[in-house]
């Protein structure tokens, strides 16, 4: 067996080769935060929560493969800072009403700033003027919400395989766009699938908010993280 | 000496008011005003949104009865899907209804015990220092404690129906999101004392006791107190019973004589008007037929059991025959027999809850319907302060592109200025000085009407008590502040 | 190239062999293309370009690093002060707030916006930066701008966030006085918060005017 060593916070480790330390992570039992990644997607690397300290550099661990001997650096606290501040950073880019919002307790951001105590975020807010579009018969662009994760663009796809959407402009005007013609076939079924790809509240499939009480949400019983941590500090 | 009289905040009320009251070199009242100079704008930022967002947003409207705007935004929403407003399954009204008068019990129970019965135990005149509700803590223990639990009760009833104690999200358009679990309704029949349905009962109708036996050693001020005669509009059940979920509208004048009888609720536009006045932020409704000067009218428990024929639970149904009696049948148009009136409305909610409790359709499996969508939706509900009328259009991508909401409080408008105006002319007018338990009894007259101004409207800012003394060119002579 | 690697190999530093092309820019009096060996000493450079009343020099472009007039005497080499060309003379009338503000506008500008820290992060360290040169900012503010300085180099997927954030940084170090003098050590929190202008749209919608009874 040609399995690579490495250590993550000091734990021995194991990977195939060509694994992911993200990957690698997970097979070992351990929790790395992450927010852009999605089981099954190719990994974007754009939210960067998820970046660990091999020796002095900062790296993704979902796009960065293991390597022999590394020493990865995850849970410390001045990481675990910066992850925090990144997740304060996507509250203030957007408007995230997290009372009124449908997506409250299945929401992956809200979620990683439950894990992170957050209370008021450490930068000002800027109240971005966004709208709500509509995509197709099924589903609704929320874009005050968006955190321009990608998972759509790389996971929402027509029958014959072609992307639905798209991310247009640059900078903090970055935003995401789709296909009108091909989102007016998505199916009610592709519209649900995409809703529970997204991790914020910004695709939602029409007419199905607030149908799980709360106390039944994702999140309401198992903090994001919590089947890799058995304490959460 | 002319003067300017103005009381601001307006104390024990949810929210925030003011009132101005101008006085004439000789004393008399030229003008007496009650301002709502909050503004929040509601109406206009749910739009765009989608429409099943309305129940859980248009709540934040209040923390004190946001269940009302849950249901009356639910209730409209119902009938954009389809299934409204009759067509519900049993657990889905039930589950509404029992969260409804869960919120219905505590927030009377919160505007009496904490923020009327000062007044009545200490007094108008009292010193403002005792007058409030640490004040009764203080020297009636047992009324306080038992207003802090029957307010919890009625909490934990709206956190088993909509998840939360205050903003929850049970009720869905179409239906409700959970069941009660046999296990959440032991929690409230079966509860060691005081925390079960029956021990509260006992309360409330102790409450409607305690408010007879005040009555009966101070009937001058119950029953002339800002006392006059007005028109009265609520839901009331198909039967003409008591119901604060659903209904038919139904107005009456001050003789008892029926202006609005039978009336389907979505078509509320045919019946009630609204105008704007440049001096309050608040809206002042009418009924149409009676026109602008005359159509205004009181909602809220003083005229809910001024329309309704009976009330259909044993024990409040007795305390109506009783408080009907009194007025021989007709209308009560006693400003301070509101708390009458809201006590055996207590009563009534504690007995629903627990026909509610024991009803076992709660624990149901089918809790939604659908229907053929439609792009407009209305709702009302009876909420502790009256009736609450929400209004929706939405476009064909489901967003909300015009909301109408009329709520209690601006319902009741009309009446409290009227009620403010009778403490002007009848404590104030003509007198050498004017005194804290004066002004005191201005706020009373307005508390009659527990008004929830957070909701009508929306604060910008914080405002002081002062009073200010002007002479009759507009100078400013005397200004005190609390 | 005839002369051969050890020729070349006699200029410059150990570690930095043979010469540079610098493009010397801003306020000097002969600005344009230098050869010169590696180790060139900062003042020597400004010497040749006629810039010597330079307040700061911005080497390596906006990326690099801004040094002071104490620090003249330092190398141009990898040893020292590394720099890919670009050399920005910043004379005495200007004021080096602006350029650094500029450069912030640049990378803001040039952000792919693919990645949080670069995308969301650098828009906020120039708020920031205007909250102190409005004169609104406190000790607190500086230690917070370089604590997010920080972590945007360190969290930013390409070399763009890793090094946009320099320009404050090395200001920040350099110039430390110049942002001192900015703060008010007098008050620990300034309040960004307008309440004028924040009621400003539900104001002019009712005809209410703000009274001094809201501010109290």
């Amino acid at each position: 067996m040609n399995k690579i060593k490495f250590t993550i916070d000091g734990k021995e480790c194991f990977a195939e080769p060509g694994q992911t330390i993200m990957e690698a992570a997970k097979a070992n039992g351990v929790y790395i935060p992450a927010l852009c990644r999605y089981e099954g997607l190719k990994p974007a690397g754009s939210c960067r929560v998820c970046t660990v300290r091999v020796g002095r550099g900062h790296m993704a661990a979902c796009t960065q493969p293991v390597a022999e001997g590394m020493v990865v650096e995850n849970i410390v606290p001045d990481l675990e800072d910066m992850r925090k501040s990144l997740i304060e950073m996507l509250f203030v880019e957007g408007n995230h009403l997290c009372p009124t919002c449908q997506k409250s307790g299945n929401c992956e951001l809200q979620a990683l700033a439950y894990r992170y105590q957050m209370l008021v975020p450490r930068f000002p807010y800027q109240f971005p003027v966004r709208q709500v579009e509509p995509v197709g018969p099924h589903l609704l662009l929320e874009q005050n919400r968006c955190i321009q994760c990608l998972r759509c663009v790389r996971g929402v796809k027509t029958t014959d395989g072609k992307a639905v959407f798209g991310s247009v402009k640059r900078s903090g005007k970055k935003k995401i766009a789709f296909d009108r013609d091909l989102a007016a076939g998505l199916s009610a079924d592709a519209a649900k699938k995409a809703m529970d790809q997204c991790p914020v509240g910004a695709l939602l499939k029409k007419e199905i908010g607030f149908m799980v009480p709360i106390g039944k949400r994702k999140f309401d019983q198992k903090p994001i993280g919590s089947e890799f941590e058995d304490k959460r500090s | 000496m002319a003067r300017k009289i103005t009381i601001e905040p307006v104390t024990r009320i949810e929210g925030h008011g003011k009132v101005t009251i101008r006085l004439d070199d000789s004393g008399r009242v030229v003008q007496s005003r009650f301002h709502i100079v909050e503004f929040r704008g509601f109406e206009r930022f749910v739009q765009g949104r989608p429409y099943w967002e309305m129940p859980v947003l248009v709540e934040r409207l209040c923390g004190i009865c946001p269940v009302s705007h849950h249901l009356a935004a639910a209730k409209a929403a119902d009938v954009i899907v389809g299934v409204g407003p009759d067509g519900l399954t049993p657990t889905a009204e039930k589950m509404r209804r029992l969260m409804h008068y869960g919120q219905m019990f505590q927030s009377h129970a919160l505007h009496f015990f904490h923020l009327a019965s000062p007044d009545l135990l200490f007094g108008a005149d009292a010193d403002p220092a005792i007058r409030n509700v640490i004040g009764v803590a203080l020297k009636h223990k047992d009324l306080a404690v038992q207003g802090v639990l029957m307010r919890k009760f009625g909490q934990e009833i709206i956190l088993a129906t909509a998840g939360k104690k205050i903003h929850g999200t049970g009720a869905i358009p179409g239906g409700i999101n959970k069941n009660l679990s046999l296990e959440e309704r032991d929690s409230f029949l079966k509860a060691p004392d005081p925390m079960n349905v029956d021990k509260m009962i006992g309360w409330a109708q102790g409450a409607v006791d305690f408010f007879k036996d005040f009555h009966q050693k101070n009937k001058d001020l119950i029953d002339g107190f800002a006392a006059f005669p007005s028109n009265h509009l609520s839901l009331v059940r198909k039967d003409g019973g008591l119901d604060f979920y659903h209904g038919v509208l139904r107005a009456v004048d001050a003789d008892g004589k029926k202006i609005l009888n039978d009336v389907d609720y979505r078509n509320y536009l045919d019946y009630v008007g609204e105008e704007v006045k440049s001096w309050s932020y608040m809206k002042f409704p009418y009924l149409r037929s009676l026109g602008k000067t005359d159509g205004w009218y009181r909602v809220g428990p003083l005229a809910r059991l001024n329309t309704s024929d009976f009330i259909p639970t044993p024990l409040a149904q007795k305390e109506f025959e009783v408080y009907k009696a009194y007025t021989k049948g007709k209308p009560n148009n006693m400003t301070l027999h509101s708390h009458w009136a809201r006590l055996i409305e207590l009563l009534h909610s504690g007995e629903v809850i627990k026909e509610l409790l024991l009803d076992p359709d709660l624990q149901g499996e089918a809790l939604l319907k659908k229907g053929r969508k439609a792009h407009e939706g209305v709702g009302l509900v009876e909420a502790p302060r009256g009736t609450l009328f929400h209004h929706y259009r939405i476009n064909g991508d489901d967003q909300v592109t015009m909301a109408n909401l009329i709520v209690s409080t601006t319902n009741n408008n009309e009446p409290m200025n009227r009620a403010v105006h009778w403490v002007a002319k009848n404590i104030l007018e003509k007198k050498p000085e004017i005194t804290e338990g004066m002004l005191n009894r201005v706020e009373i007259a307005i508390r009659a009407y527990d008004p929830c101004l957070s909701c009508a409207t929306h604060a910008l800012g914080k405002m002081p008590l002062e009073v200010e003394l002007y002479d009759s060119r507009g100078r400013l002579l005397d200004c005190k502040k609390k | 190239m005839d002369r051969g690697a050890g020729w070349f190999k006699l200029m410059g530093t150990p570690k930095s062999a043979g010469t540079k092309l610098l493009s010397v820019s801003g306020d000097c009096a002969r600005p344009g293309v230098y050869e010169v060996a590696f180790g060139l000493k900062v003042q020597d450079l400004l010497k040749m370009a006629g810039g010597l009343d330079a307040q700061a020099v911005q080497v390596g472009g906006p990326s690099g690093t801004c040094i002071s007039r104490g620090q003249f005497e330092r190398k141009l080499c990898f040893e020292d002060l590394p720099t890919g060309g670009s050399v920005i003379v910043i004379g005495p009338q200007r004021d080096l707030f602006e350029a650094i503000h500029n450069f912030m506008d640049f990378f803001i500008e040039e952000s792919c916006g693919w990645c949080v820290p670069c995308r969301a992060g650098n828009i906020l360290l120039k708020k920031k930066l205007e909250k102190i040169t409005s004169g609104k900012g406190t000790a607190k503010d500086l230690q917070e701008i370089e604590s997010w300085g920080k972590t945007i180099k360190a969290m930013s997927r390409c070399g763009l966030g890793q090094t946009s954030p320099n320009p404050i940084l090395t200001t920040l170090q350099n110039f430390r006085e110049m942002y001192e003098a900015k703060v008010r050590n007098d008050k620990d929190f300034i309040s960004e918060f307008d309440l004028a202008a924040a009621v400003k749209a539900a104001s002019s919608l009712t005809g209410q005017k703000l009274t001094e009874a809201h501010h109290e």
